[in-house]
């Protein structure tokens, strides 16, 4: 075959034209004659579509594509099993409840460290009034103490001056 | 629910636990009675929560400190009463019979008398009770668990430095 007629079958298959004939014509012949005038693009083209129909189908192809469908639903399966729903339920619960409970946690702490403070701070001014009253004595006791030393004295010096 | 229970025995308990250990308890629980009276009671249980607090500043982390050896505290408080005077000395006459109290200091001025008294095993003391009567008001405080006495005295020191309103809280209407 010439590589004008080739072209021109290209041509018409382009505008799709063709019977099913001169495609398989035109992919046998542009595959085995060279032409440089040629886009070579389409020659990689029918090239590609040629050895496409090239391929065939072997015999365990049934097999494999069945195979690959039941793996696909034995992961399915997992999901429709009982066990598994109900292990999702429990979860759910689970995280349901313990959100709940953390939140009550949380608020039973803050009552807490609440409650902790205003008795605190009643156990200070407890302690602040009892400390208080207790320096009060001690200033009491420093002013007696230093009375004392001061008569002492004047007793020592009138004493002396007898 | 089972929480509160648990909490709620827990309390019951020590508190029971120590009935005894205080003078209040033992003498004046007919005051506890008085709705006149204001009652302050701070339990060892309490005490055990302010672990989660953190002392804001010197005085009140040696407040912490201070309260760290006691299991409690608590308080008779009466405003205005119609005797003070009398109120106090009942007070000091009731603690005076029982000779497990020895009297540690009193202040008796025109404005009002204070008496402290402790009751100690060995080098402990267990339990520091103070009576005021004044002309308004009659108060009876004791604190009880391991006292140190250094201690409390340095509080109105490092309190005086601050400047602090420390009746604040109990002059509230608290319970």
């Amino acid at each position: 075959m010439e590589w004008k007629q080739i072209k021109q079958l290209a041509d018409k298959y382009w505008k799709a034209e063709t019977t099913p004939e001169e495609e398989r014509e035109l992919k046998k012949h542009i595959t085995s004659s060279y032409d440089s005038t040629m886009d070579q693009r389409e020659v990689e083209y029918f090239k590609t579509l040629s050895q496409f129909s090239s391929q065939k189908l072997t015999d365990d192809f049934d097999d494999r594509f069945f195979a690959n469908i039941e793996k696909e639903s034995k992961v399915r399966n997992i999901y429709q099993h009982k066990w598994f729903q109900l292990a999702a339920s429990v979860l759910l619960v689970l995280g349901v409840v313990g959100g709940f409970e953390f939140q009550t946690y949380r608020s039973e702490q803050l009552a807490r460290q609440q409650e902790a403070r205003e008795a605190f701070e009643v156990a200070k001014s407890a302690l602040f009034m009892v400390s208080e009253k207790m320096n009060k004595g001690s200033q009491y006791t420093m002013d007696g103490l230093s009375k004392f030393e001061e008569t002492h004295q004047k007793i020592k010096i009138q004493n002396y001056n007898n | 629910m089972k929480k509160l229970t648990v909490i709620a025995i827990a309390m019951m308990w020590s508190v029971s636990s120590m009935a005894q250990d205080n003078a209040i308890t033992k003498y004046f629980s007919k005051y506890v009675a008085d709705t006149s009276f204001t009652k302050v009671t701070v339990t060892s249980k309490m005490f055990s929560l302010f672990t989660e607090i953190e002392g804001e500043d010197e005085a009140e982390k040696e407040v912490l400190e201070a309260l760290s050896k006691l299991k409690g505290i608590k308080v008779l408080r009466s405003e205005n009463p119609t005797n003070p005077k009398s109120l106090y000395m009942g007070a000091v006459g009731t603690i005076d019979k029982d000779s497990s109290y020895e009297e540690l200091m009193s202040v008796e001025d025109g404005d009002e008398n204070v008496k402290f008294l402790i009751r100690d095993k060995g080098s402990i003391i267990n339990e520091l009770l103070m009576v005021v009567g004044g002309k308004e008001e009659f108060i009876i405080m004791s604190l009880f668990g391991e006292i140190d006495l250094k201690q409390i005295a340095k509080l109105s020191k490092v309190m005086k430095m601050k400047g602090m309103n420390h009746l604040k809280v109990l002059d509230s209407d608290d319970e």
